[in-house]
C-alpha cells in the first residue's frame, strides 16, 4: 500500500506522463503551427478551461432563468463576448511579447499573418467553445429559429474576432500586460456605444449606418432576437454583416501582424 | 516536396576561400536616452564558432540581436551570405535568447518539434531531427515530460535544442552556458563543436571564459559598444604578458590560537574558536584592503582585484610565491587557500580594455590600487 503512494503522487503532478492516459494522449500530439500549439496549451490546462466555460454560463443563466429584459440581457452578453475576445487576445500577445516568444516567432521564415493569425484563431476558437453552452441555452430558451441560430453563431464569431483585432491593436500600443485592460476598455466602449447597445439602434441617419456595420451592433441584435425580443436587424442582415466583418477583420489582423511582431 | 533543411542549403564546411556567413559594416544601434552600440565592423566566417565577450552593457546581446535580425540597425549594414535581406537570412538561422521561454505544459519534444516545423516542411524529417537534437543535448530521457518539471539548466538546453533542431546554417546563442552544470556545459560545447565540424556557423555571446575557451575558434572582445579585437583564442592569449595569476583567500582564524588574529586597523578580534563566517562584513573588508595594500607594495606584483576575502594578483612568471604568501600572512590574515593559474580570457580582456577604464565587470573593487605599482 505504502509502496504505491509515491507513484500516485508523481502521476498527480504530471511527472510520469506515460502513466496518465490523458496526458499521454496530449503528449503524442505534435504542433505544426501556432494554432496547434495554442490549442495544445489550452487543452493541457484543464482547470482554466473549465473556468472559462463556467464563467459565461454563471453570468448568462440568471439572466435567462430570471427573465431579464431581452435588451439588457443582449447588451450584457454582447459586452461579455467583446471583452473575452479583446482582453484574451491582448493579454495573450502582451505576455508573449514580455516573455520573448513574439521575438522568436518574428524570426521564423513564415508570413507574419500566419504566425499571429494562428494565435488569434486559437483564441477565437477557444472563446467560441467556451461560449457555446451560453449560445445553446440562449437559443433554446428564446425558441430561436434556424436562421437565428446560424446568425447568432456567426455574429459571435465576428464579435470575438473584432475583439481580437482590438486586442492586437492594444498589444501593439500597450507597454505591458498591466495596461492592456485599460486600453481595451478605451477602444471597446465607443464601439459598443456606436453599435446601439446602450441606447438602442437609431432609426435613421449616420447612427443607424454605423450601428449596422458595427459587428457588436449586429451581435447585440442577434442576442436580442435569439432571446425572443425585437431585434434591430433581421437575421439575414446579421448573417451578411457578420460574414463580411469576419473577412475584413481577418485581413486587418493580417496587416497588423508584422508591426506586432516587429515592435520591440 | 521533401523539405530541404538549412544545413543542406549552405556550402560545405568553412574552406579558406569561402565567403563569410555574416558581414557587419559600421552597424549602429541607438537606444532611447542616448546610449548606443557601434559602429561595429565584424565578419563571421563560415563554419566557425565566434564568441562575443565583454562586460555587461558592452553590446554583446545587441550585436547578437542584430545578427539574428531581431533588431534593426540605425546605421551601417549587416549582410548574411552576401545578402542584406533579413527575411531571406531567417530561412537559415536559429536564435536562442538568454532566457529560456517555453510553455510549461508542452513537452520538450513538442516544443522542439514546433520550432523545427517552422523551417522543416517534412513532418517525418522534423520528428527525426527533433529526436536527434534532444538526444544530442542530453534531453532524450525527459523528452516527453512537461517542460514545467525540468530544472533551469535543462530548460536552457531545451532552448538550445529549439534553436538547433532545424540544423540552421547560422546559430546565435546568448549566454548558452548560463545556468548549466559542468556536464551540461560539456554537452553544449560538444554540440557546438559538432556543428563547426559540419561546417555550420555559430555565434555565442558569453562571459564564461572556460566555456568560450572550450568552444570558440575566434573571440571578439567588445567594450562600451565597440569591438576592440577579433582574433583566434591562442593569438589573444599569446598577447597577454607571460605572467601568473595568483588567487588568495584570506581571513581564516588561526587554528589553535587564543582567538583569531586582530583585523588590522579595526581593533576587532574574533572570539576563540569563532569561525571566519562570524567576522562582520566591514571587518572582512578591512582585512581584504589591508592584504591588498600589503601585496601592492611588493615589487613585481599587481593586484588585479580584491573582494570579500578574495585577492587576485598578477606576478612575473619566474617570481617566487613565498614572499607573496608571507606578505599576506604578515597582516594577520591567515591565507586560507592559494590558486595559481595562467592568464586566461579574463586577463586578456582586462589587458585590452585597461583595468581603470571600467572594463572589469566583476572583479574591480572601489579600493583597487592603481595598475603598475610594481
Amino acid at each position: 500500500m505504502n509502496a504505491t503512494l509515491p507513484m500516485r503522487r508523481r502521476v498527480a503532478r504530471g511527472a510520469l506522463p506515460g502513466a496518465n492516459p490523458r496526458r499521454a494522449v496530449l503528449a503524442r500530439l505534435m504542433p505544426r503551427g501556432t494554432l496547434g500549439r495554442e490549442l495544445l496549451v489550452v487543452a493541457a490546462r484543464r482547470r482554466a478551461l473549465a473556468l472559462k466555460v463556467g464563467i459565461p454560463l454563471i453570468l448568462a443563466l440568471p439572466l435567462i432563468i430570471g427573465g431579464a429584459p431581452t435588451f439588457w440581457a443582449g447588451m450584457l452578453l454582447t459586452v461579455l463576448v467583446a471583452m473575452m475576445g479583446a482582453v484574451g487576445t491582448a493579454v495573450n500577445l502582451a505576455r508573449a511579447r514580455q516573455s520573448g516568444l513574439l521575438v522568436r516567432l518574428a524570426l521564423v521564415p513564415r508570413p507574419g499573418w500566419r504566425v499571429v493569425g494562428g494565435v488569434v484563431e486559437a483564441g477565437a476558437i477557444v472563446d467560441l467553445l467556451q461560449l457555446l453552452p451560453v449560445i445553446v441555452v440562449v437559443a433554446v430558451a428564446g425558441g430561436a429559429g434556424p436562421d437565428q441560430w446560424v446568425g447568432l453563431l456567426l455574429a459571435v464569431m465576428a464579435g470575438l474576432l473584432t475583439g481580437s483585432l482590438l486586442g492586437c491593436l492594444v498589444a501593439c500600443l500597450a507597454g505591458g500586460v498591466g495596461e492592456v485592460l485599460l486600453d481595451v476598455c478605451v477602444l471597446l466602449a465607443p464601439l459598443l456605444f456606436l453599435g446601439g447597445l446602450f441606447t438602442g439602434v437609431p432609426r435613421l441617419g449616420w447612427g443607424w449606418t454605423v450601428a449596422t456595420v458595427d459587428p457588436f451592433g449586429q451581435l447585440g441584435s442577434a442576442f436580442i432576437g435569439a432571446l425572443g425580443g425585437s431585434p434591430a436587424f433581421s437575421p439575414a442582415t446579421v448573417l451578411l454583416v457578420s460574414a463580411v466583418a469576419i473577412v475584413v477583420v481577418l485581413a486587418a489582423i493580417g496587416l497588423l501582424s508584422r508591426p506586432l511582431l516587429e515592435r520591440r | 516536396m521533401t523539405a530541404l533543411i538549412a544545413a543542406e542549403r549552405v556550402p560545405a564546411a568553412g574552406s579558406a576561400g569561402q565567403p563569410p556567413s555574416v558581414v557587419v559594416s559600421g552597424a549602429i544601434r541607438r537606444y532611447p536616452g542616448g546610449r548606443s552600440v557601434g559602429p561595429i565592423d565584424i565578419d563571421v566566417r563560415a563554419g566557425e564558432v565566434l564568441a562575443l565577450m565583454g562586460s555587461n552593457g558592452a553590446g554583446k546581446s545587441t550585436l547578437l540581436r542584430l545578427l539574428a535580425t531581431a533588431d534593426r540597425t540605425d546605421g551601417g549594414r549587416v549582410s548574411w551570405w552576401g545578402d542584406p535581406s533579413p527575411r531571406r537570412a531567417r530561412r537559415q538561422m536559429g536564435y536562442a535568447a538568454d532566457e529560456p521561454i517555453e510553455e510549461t505544459t508542452l513537452s520538450p519534444r513538442q516544443a522542439t518539434y514546433f520550432w523545427c516545423r517552422q523551417w522543416v516542411a517534412d513532418a517525418v524529417l522534423a520528428r527525426r531531427l527533433t529526436s536527434e537534437t534532444l538526444d544530442s543535448l542530453g534531453l532524450g530521457d525527459r523528452a516527453d515530460e512537461p517542460v514545467g518539471t525540468l530544472s533551469y539548466g535543462l530548460r536552457r538546453r531545451l532552448a538550445l535544442a529549439q534553436a538547433l533542431a532545424h540544423r540552421p546554417a547560422l546559430a546565435l546563442f546568448d549566454e548558452p552556458s548560463a545556468g548549466l552544470d559542468p556536464d551540461g556545459a560539456a554537452v553544449v560545447t560538444s554540440a557546438l563543436r559538432a556543428r563547426a565540424a559540419a561546417g555550420l556557423t555559430t555565434v555565442v555571446a558569453s562571459n564564461d571564459p572556460e566555456f568560450v575557451a572550450g568552444v570558440a575558434d575566434r573571440v571578439a572582445m567588445l567594450h562600451q559598444g565597440r569591438c576592440l579585437r577579433v582574433a583566434p583564442l591562442p593569438e589573444l592569449l599569446a598577447e597577454v604578458p607571460r605572467r601568473r595569476i595568483v588567487e588568495l583567500r584570506v581571513g581564516e582564524t588561526a587554528p589553535g590560537g587564543r582567538g583569531g588574529p586582530a583585523t588590522p586597523g579595526t581593533g576587532w578580534t574574533p572570539a576563540r574558536g569563532a569561525s571566519d563566517d562570524r567576522r562582520p562584513g566591514w571587518a572582512q573588508g578591512a582585512l581584504t584592503l589591508a592584504v591588498t595594500e600589503r601585496l601592492a607594495s611588493l615589487s613585481g606584483v599587481v593586484v588585479l582585484s580584491a573582494d570579500d576575502g578574495r585577492v587576485v594578483a598578477e606576478l612575473e612568471e619566474d617570481a617566487a610565491l613565498a614572499p607573496l604568501v608571507a606578505a599576506a600572512d604578515s597582516v594577520g590574515s591567515g591565507v586560507r587557500s592559494l590558486e595559481v593559474r595562467r592568464p586566461d580570457l579574463r586577463e586578456c580582456f582586462h589587458a585590452l580594455v585597461g583595468r581603470d577604464a571600467g572594463g572589469s565587470e566583476a572583479d574591480a573593487p572601489a579600493t583597487l590600487p592603481a595598475r603598475g605599482r610594481r
